[in-house]
């Protein structure tokens, strides 16, 4: 089982990532904060890590910078509400993949899915329109 | 009248005397001389009045329309075939050796005093009255002096006259100096309004992006909650489920129900501020300070949650008469300010800072403060912060316009806007704002 490990700052952003993927078939770790998202790192070792990018204490480029030199095998996605192109450009260098804020559940998980190397899961439920990548 | 134009007058009128004199004083000679030639004198004398009368009109018509120079010019070709005239008719030598010379001299004189032209002149008639045995040297003597007064008072008045000129020219340069200054003046207070706009808009622009992250995290979670109930009602619904799917779905459904109508909440207040901050620009009425102060943390929070926390004071105060607006823009820029002051003290180190907002009433005035535990103004720059375009920011942080313009704006408002800072320890600005007068209220 694949193990993926998400990190936000703030709690609500996590708990709804936990509620939206509840059937996915991946071991799901939540970190509130750089820090927390640190121990985790430390801990085990995780296939995928899905960050927030302005956070206190640590920015996500930052922390994917880290997870580079002690995971180099763990696909690095950064999931941001920043609209600043700078931002994203900055992110661009030590992440696989820049998601954009909000960003619906179907295609945060096709994309998990084809960074894992698995066959994209069809979204049954479109819902939510999946919001552009930042370009 | 101005000085110059009295002293014009006056010299005029001496030069004029002078030469009547003059003129009296050669008729006396004439009319000594020619007494025995009747005929030759009536000539001589009628001669002399129309030089008499076109002297007079050139000095006093001429003068003001032509100038010193072009008079003068225009009397010695006046004079110069009477001149003749006169000598050809009479014989008489006097004519010819003052008469020509003097007015030569006018000429000479009004341009500039050649003193040697001058005594040479005073010479050279003398040796000639002499040499002809003229029996009346003395009133010749007379007559030299006359032309010697003249001369000089026309040199005066030339003088006058080029230094009138000369000024004249002077303030049609300063006119010109000053109409340029004008419209550069203008041209800058043009391009400063322009950059005023464009910093609104900047300000704009920069809020814009800051309340777009500010909006799409909660949009994020209420994305993710709906995604979830729409699955987990599908689930619910559906009539074989999976138990282990079910009681998860049972489980969550509250939370993230809560979680949507957080998320509704906090896009709505993020909204309803912006909606505060456009506030028509022209209509000033009474308005909440409180409620301004609320609106300007709401939509500068991503500016100052990473670096500070906030504390709120809010005292009891009425309305102030205000754009709110305008006075929400400089609010905003009050907390930017705040929270860019303590980011800056954060570098390499991670201690929050602390920004307190308060209220309170101060006599007329309600006094708002944002206090900050940031950098701190160096004492360098203190007097300069307000002035346009001053900026201790890195470029794309900001033009130096913020408070030029929140100083604006509070001056139209007939408040205050002060600070007192320490460098490391932080800055306090204060905004006072005048209340509101209650209508109808008894007296």
């Amino acid at each position: 089982m694949k193990t993926v490990l998400f990190v936000d700052d703030e709690r609500s952003v996590l708990d709804a990532l936990r509620f939206a993927l509840f059937r996915s078939k991946w071991k799901l770790v939540f970190a509130c904060g750089a820090r927390a998202a640190l121990e985790e790192i430390a801990r085990q070792r995780f296939d995928a890590v899905v960050t927030d990018l302005t956070m206190p204490e640590m920015d996500g480029v930052e922390l994917l910078a880290r997870v580079r030199v002690e995971q180099p095998d763990a696909v690095r996605i950064i999931l941001t509400g920043n609209i600043e192109k700078t931002a994203a450009d900055r992110a661009r260098q030590v992440v696989d993949e820049v998601l954009a804020k909000p960003c619906g559940a179907s295609v945060l998980r096709e994309c998990l899915a084809r960074r894992l190397g698995e066959t994209p899961i069809p979204s049954s439920q479109g819902g939510i329109l999946p919001s552009p990548r930042i370009p | 009248m101005t000085v110059n134009d009295a002293t014009c007058a006056k010299l005029t009128r001496r030069m004029t005397l002078l030469d009547a004199m003059t003129g009296v004083a050669i008729q006396v000679l004439t009319v000594a001389e020619l007494a025995s030639h009747p005929r030759r004198m009536w000539i001589s004398i009628a001669a002399f009045f129309g030089a008499m009368v076109l002297n007079v009109a050139a000095n006093f018509a001429l003068m003001e329309r032509w100038g010193a120079a072009r008079t003068d010019l225009m009397r010695v070709f006046l004079n110069l075939p009477l001149t003749l005239v006169v000598t050809h008719f009479t014989g008489w030598p006097i004519a010819s050796w003052i008469w020509l010379p003097y007015s030569g001299m006018t000429f000479v004189a009004s341009r500039r005093v050649s003193w040697s032209v001058l005594v040479a002149f005073c010479v050279g008639t003398a040796a000639l009255a002499l040499h002809d045995g003229v029996p009346w040297t003395i009133p010749a003597a007379f007559v030299m002096l006359a032309v010697v007064a003249r001369t000089i008072t026309g040199a005066r008045l030339g003088a006058v006259v080029r230094f009138a000129e000369k000024t004249e020219a002077q303030r049609a340069e300063l006119d010109e100096a000053h109409r340029k200054l004008k419209a550069e003046v203008a041209a800058r207070e043009t391009a400063e309004h322009e950059l005023a706009q464009a910093h609104k808009l900047e300000a704009i622009g920069r809020l814009a992006s800051g309340v777009a992250h500010e909006m799409n995290t909660p949009l994020q979670f209420v994305s993710d909650s709906v995604t979830f109930l729409e699955e987990g009602t599908a689930e619910l619904l559906a009539p074989s489920g999976d138990p282990l799917a079910l009681a998860d779905v049972r489980a969550n459904m509250p939370e993230a129900l809560r979680l949507v109508r957080e998320g509704l909440g906090r896009a709505t207040a993020i909204v309803a501020s912006l909606r505060e901050l456009a506030h028509p620009a022209k209509n000033r009425g009474p308005m909440d300070v409180n409620h301004a102060l609320e609106t300007a943390l709401t939509l500068t929070k991503h500016e100052y949650k990473y670096v500070a926390d906030v504390e709120l004071a809010l005292g009891d105060v009425p309305a102030v008469d205000a754009n709110a607006g305008e006075i929400n823009q400089v609010l905003v820029n009050l907390v930017v300010n705040a929270a860019h002051a303590i980011g800056d003290r954060q570098r390499g180190n991670t201690k929050r800072g602390r920004i307190v907002v308060s209220s309170e009433r101060s006599g007329a005035f309600v006094a708002i403060r944002v206090a900050d535990d940031g950098i701190g103004i160096d004492d360098s720059v203190r007097d300069k912060i307000f002035e346009p375009f001053f900026t201790t920011k890195d470029a794309g942080r900001g033009t130096g316009q913020g408070l030029a313009i929140a100083r604006a704006i509070v001056d139209r408002h007939g408040g205050t806007l002060s600070f007192t800072s320490t460098r490391g320890a932080g800055t306090t600005f204060v905004l006072r704002l005048p209340c509101a007068r209650v209508v109808g209220q008894a007296a």
